[in-house]
């Protein structure tokens, strides 16, 4: 069998998924146990542009003919109940789920309406949420007891930021400027693992330090001086964009004027000074969404402070953008936006 | 001649021995103050944990001293046993007769920094006062109260009054809102909402150790509505109670949910 063939064999036994094909294995997985009688509803949690859609998406492909796909966009605001021919399906498949509820007072009656339905459903449901909002409503709702099993989308490596960016270009006739200095890896990387303690109804999770086999031959490249421009690009990028595809993106296209792609004259953002707590919040909450109108965050605000000031400074700042009458963070800001708004507690852990 | 003698020891020993003294002391103490200053600025930029940072000024302030005054007693004083116990009765006599509260308030200071019944950045209550430790000296401790006033405590206080600290050296620390509600009121709706105002509110936070309770409880002529919840920041603790009420009785107004009636002193007899 040709090389050719094998690939083709596995595009067709795992569609293409860069970056998440243990998660997508893990979500195949729960659907076999689901035919075969066990339920467990599943939470996909993602930064923003982590590629939470684009996992769904694939997975509806897989399986279109068992299920119903749902996708919200913005915040659904009438309590409605699903309708009785999505139960019909085995598998409900939902996008967006953190449009579900509002952070204000009576924002999460459409939430508890899901939810019920959600327990009372025998339909397998395969959900994402923003993990800001996640890690919000858990902590509101205790939604973690109806979806069990939580998947946590993984950062991309280097390669599959790679195969992310290039997927788009058809030729590979690009030049590489990758003057760009780039830090030795860790060969220590943590990541969290859960660990179900007696005294405990969630599992906490343990930093485990795993060794960066993938890297020990770069480190080696690296000290060689062996990297091509090229390599140089994808890794500074991937460490840029902290492993997002849709930030390490948005970093290419600001880099990338055809044929040429140059990090030299890439900025990272900063922010000039800490940001006012009222314009924090506001911030987070446009976060928390993905997209959210003027009127849904003057209700956030609860008519304590005006939020024209706030827009006007994020705004000025290139931390959000105004998309379709939406507010969206710029992906370029999220990796800065997430340490400011962890570190003042705006996001919840 | 024997006065010439004496004077020229003065001018070769005791004045620069004063001086070394002196000139130590100063560069102690601008060292405690730059360094206090670099790490209470600093400490800022560590978010929620500032106050750990800011844990460390009243240790070090107390090191630097401690090594001042121990240079200067090698350079100044040299000791035979008989004058070590003679300095040390006339040491002890001092404070028992003069410097006793300033003594006390010395070992208030090391006891404040080591084992840490507050620190810089909590909120205590220390008699009649409570406000935001400040500064934490060797002598006393300052707090600013709320209403912005700048309360010095000598240290030796915490020997003869008890200490309430509301953080416990935390950023975040719980506040109670209370709001009263008619009898006739729908109770279970009240609580939805009320629930609803703390969890969306900008300033509380919500962890496995901060969490949040409503607490109900029937009294002559109203229904109390108690909320116990953690603030993200102590420093917005007032500003937490007061949104939290004014969005709760907006939302209750508009639920139709109305305040305790007002009872004159005719029906209550």
């Amino acid at each position: 069998m040709s090389s050719d063939e094998t690939v083709a064999r596995e595009e067709k036994s795992h569609p293409p998924c860069i970056g998440f094909h243990n998660e997508f294995e893990k979500i195949q997985e729960i659907i076999s146990m689901h035919r075969s009688g066990t339920k467990q509803n599943v939470a996909i949690l993602g930064l923003p542009y982590s590629g939470r859609s684009t996992l769904l998406t694939t997975l509806r492909e897989e399986y279109k003919d068992s299920s119903y796909f749902v996708e919200y966009g913005s915040w659904i605001t009438k309590k409605r109940k699903l309708l009785e021919s999505r139960y019909s399906q085995p598998i409900v498949f939902i996008d967006g789920c953190q449009y579900l509820f509002s952070r204000r007072i009576g924002g999460f009656s459409v939430l508890d309406d899901f939810l019920e339905e959600v327990a009372s459903s025998s339909s397998l449901f395969i959900t994402t949420w923003n993990l800001y909002a996640w890690n919000y409503i858990r902590r509101v709702r205790e939604v973690e007891r109806f979806f069990p099993k939580i998947i946590r989308l993984p950062p991309l490596s280097d390669t599959e930021m790679r195969q992310c960016i290039l997927k788009d270009y058809t030729e590979a006739e690009l030049q590489f400027i990758g003057d760009v200095d780039i830090e030795l890896p860790s060969l220590l990387r943590f990541t969290p693992y859960p660990v179900k303690l007696p005294w405990k109804s969630e599992p906490v999770e343990l930093p485990l330090p795993r060794v960066n086999i993938d890297r020990v031959s770069l480190r080696r490249h690296k000290k060689e001086m062996n990297l091509s421009d090229e390599e140089l690009v994808f890794q500074k990028i991937t460490k840029m964009a902290g492993g997002n595809p849709g930030v390490g993106k948005a970093i290419w296209k600001k880099s990338f004027e055809y044929p040429t792609v140059n990090l030299k004259d890439y900025t990272p953002m900063r922010m000039p000074d800490p940001l006012l707590r009222n314009d924090a919040f506001i911030l987070g909450i446009i976060a928390m969404t993905g997209s959210i109108t003027r009127e849904e965050l003057e209700e956030a605000a609860g008519g304590e402070y005006p939020i024209c000031p706030t827009l006007y400074r994020l705004l000025s700042l290139e931390v959000i953008m105004k998309v379709n009458g939406g507010y969206q963070i710029y992906p370029e800001a999220l990796l800065l936006v997430n340490e400011m708004l962890l570190k003042l507690r705006i996001f919840w852990e | 001649m024997m006065v010439d003698t004496q004077l020229a020891e003065i001018y070769d020993e005791i004045i620069p021995l004063l001086i070394d003294a002196v000139v130590i002391f100063i560069i102690a103490y601008l060292l405690a103050r730059v360094i206090s200053f670099i790490l209470i600025r600093t400490s800022e930029f560590f978010g929620h944990a500032r106050i750990g940072v800011r844990m460390i000024v009243p240790i070090l302030n107390i090191l630097i001293y401690t090594v001042a005054i121990m240079i200067v007693i090698q350079r100044v004083l040299t000791l035979s046993t008989i004058e070590l116990v003679a300095f040390s009765g006339l040491f002890g006599a001092a404070i028992g007769f003069g410097l006793k509260d300033a003594f006390a308030n010395v070992i208030g200071g090391v006891i404040i920094a080591f084992q840490k019944p507050f620190r810089i950045g909590d909120r205590i209550k220390m008699g009649e006062y409570y406000g935001e430790v400040v500064e934490l000296g060797l002598i006393d401790t300052r707090i600013i109260t709320p209403d912005d006033s700048y309360v010095t405590i000598p240290n030796h206080k915490i020997f003869t009054q008890s200490v309430a600290s509301a953080n416990a050296g935390k950023t975040e620390m719980q506040v109670v809102v209370d709001v009263f509600i008619d009898h006739t009121a729908d109770i279970a709706r009240a609580i939805e909402i009320f629930k609803d105002a703390i969890v969306t509110s900008r300033h509380v936070y919500i962890t496995d150790a901060c969490f949040y309770t409503i607490l109900t409880e029937n009294k002559m002529y109203s229904v109390r509505l108690r909320a116990r919840a953690y603030v993200w920041d102590l420093r917005d603790e007032f500003e937490c109670k007061a949104e939290i009420s004014r969005r709760t009785k907006t939302a209750f107004q508009e639920a139709g949910i109305y305040p305790p009636r007002l009872f004159s002193g005719d029906q209550n007899a």
